[in-house]
């Protein structure tokens, strides 16, 4: 029996591998690899190494389909990102959300269209709560 | 029941004894580097560590010279006893001291023994809470730094296996090191290299020979002795020898049998130090496990940055060094049995020795001597 081991996050590859498979839906390793850049150079190996990283951190599951194994992915993105941003506002911005979106809409590259739409998000989001 | 006396005196024997250990390991050194081995890392390494076997065979050693000296093998005049020596000097004339200075000189270390096991004075007091605090200390430190080890191993993911080793990979570090449990070594490896195939490949290669060399045995001995040692210059020289020396052993070891371009490799041991930098350096674990470079706190101050300048130029030199062969008994057992024959020579003398008694009737002849001179007056 495979032991599991949870890791609420994931390291640098694992979350490149992650995207991909957040965007293929299901994927074997080879599915993976190939989305990965051109000039990589990963191996098979180390690519399925990280696959079974990621099915011992219980971000994705398996299932065996004659000898290849494909991969789906049990968390959905968008609860990755706010787990992600969470650990950013608590470790980075004293636990503070305010100061983490501060800190965004500070930043002078946003353009009007982007303020308009985080305007447009945080106006929906206080609806949803007062209803 | 071995009485406290004895202990204390063992205890400092061997520290004087590491001392003396050291300034021969140096002499080695300098006279290595005259005949072209200045480079032959493995060979030092060896040497190194034969040395400090020496050092642990001595108590051996000495009970076989005691023996041999009970049962009359070895007769009572044939002393390898350094003060026993000086005494013999003294009573020939070669030295020019009053009796009494002398003897005080002899018994100078009885003295400050007794005076520090008493705990009378304040001085005592205070150097022996400042050994109990920094012995108490580094064992806490010790104890932690095991605690973090085995979680890290504990969560780390397997890969592959033998009889023997265990490689792991793991996401909690950033530095790849080897480790050994009672019976299972064990090789982590930051899961991220697994993006690097050339840096994995490297960093496993290192590991191995680290593990071929021995080298997590004798990082968990010296790292089991430093609560007791930790205070002495001569250890803290001794350990940071061996640390840089199996480093550069094992850099030139895996360049030699792998054929790996010196310049990758370097590029490599720089892109980890990069990586553990850029991380979170308080997480690191300072023992006990050999690593591909420091990932001690004090990694990022300059004897770190020098010794890792040092190994990529060593590297970058790319010096065969001269092979030893079967050279090195010639070098390692005169060194071991001066080492012996150190250890030997500082141990407490027999009070009782036909010396010894000539120099005790000589101060006793002082003595009178000083009364008539009063009585005369």
């Amino acid at each position: 029996m495979r032991q599991k081991k949870k890791n609420e996050f994931l390291t640098e590859v694992e979350l490149e591998f992650m995207s991909h498979l957040w965007d293929l839906g299901e994927a074997s390793v080879r599915d993976v690899l190939g989305a990965l850049d051109k000039d990589r150079n990963l191996a098979y190996t180390s690519a399925a190494t990280i696959m079974r990283i990621l099915e011992q951190k219980e971000f994705v599951t398996s299932v065996k389909r004659g000898k290849t194994f494909y991969y789906k992915a049990l968390m959905p993105k968008d609860t990755y990102q706010t787990k992600s941003l969470r650990r950013l506002s608590d470790e980075l911005f004293d636990k503070s959300p305010a100061t983490l979106v501060a800190r965004l809409v500070d930043d002078n590259n946003l353009s009007e269209e982007v303020l308009e739409e985080i305007r447009a998000l945080l106006d929906g989001k206080l609806k949803d709560d007062r209803a | 029941m071995i009485e406290l006396n004895t202990l204390f005196d063992a205890y400092i024997n061997a520290n004087i004894l590491l001392v003396l250990a050291l300034c021969l390991w140096f002499a080695v050194k300098y006279a290595m580097s005259r005949f072209r081995w200045n480079t032959a890392f493995e060979t030092q390494l060896r040497l190194l560590n034969g040395a400090f076997l020496a050092i642990l065979a001595c108590p051996v050693a000495i009970g076989i010279y005691v023996i041999l000296h009970k049962i009359g093998i070895m007769p009572e005049r044939f002393s390898l006893n350094f003060a026993d020596a000086v005494v013999a000097q003294y009573l020939q004339g070669n030295l020019n001291m009053k009796p009494s200075e002398f003897e005080a000189a002899l018994g100078l270390r009885k003295t400050i023994s007794a005076e520090f096991l008493s705990l009378n004075s304040t001085f005592s007091k205070i150097i022996a809470a400042l050994v109990a605090a920094g012995a108490i200390t580094l064992t806490i430190r010790t104890t932690q730094s095991l605690r973090r080890l085995r979680k890290i191993i504990k969560t780390s993911y397997p890969w592959r296996s033998t009889r023997r080793v265990n490689i792991r990979l793991s996401d909690r570090i950033h530095v790849p090191f080897s480790t050994r449990g009672l019976t299972k070594r064990y090789i982590i490896i930051p899961s991220a290299m697994l993006a690097q195939n050339a840096d994995f490949k490297m960093a496993l290669a290192h590991e191995f020979d680290h593990l071929r060399q021995s080298d997590i045995e004798w990082e968990i001995g010296l790292e089991a002795i430093k609560p007791l040692f930790f205070w002495n210059p001569a250890f803290q020289i001794w350990k940071r020898n061996v640390e840089h020396l199996r480093e550069l052993a094992c850099d030139q070891r895996v360049l030699n049998r792998k054929g790996y371009d010196p310049r990758a490799y370097g590029a490599c041991l720089l892109r980890v130090c990069d990586n553990a930098l850029k991380n979170d350096t308080s997480r690191s674990i300072a023992m006990p496990q050999v690593g591909l470079v420091s990932q001690e706190r004090k990694g990022l101050g300059l004897m770190r940055q020098d010794f890792l300048k040092h190994r990529v130029m060593s590297m970058l030199s790319a010096q065969t060094p001269a092979s030893s062969g079967q050279k090195i008994r010639w070098v390692m057992l005169p060194l071991a049995a001066l080492i012996v024959f150190a250890g030997i020579s500082i141990q407490k003398p027999g009070d009782w020795s036909h010396d010894r008694l000539m120099l005790s009737t000589i101060v006793n002849l002082e003595r009178m001597d000083t009364i008539n001179g009063l009585g005369v007056r």
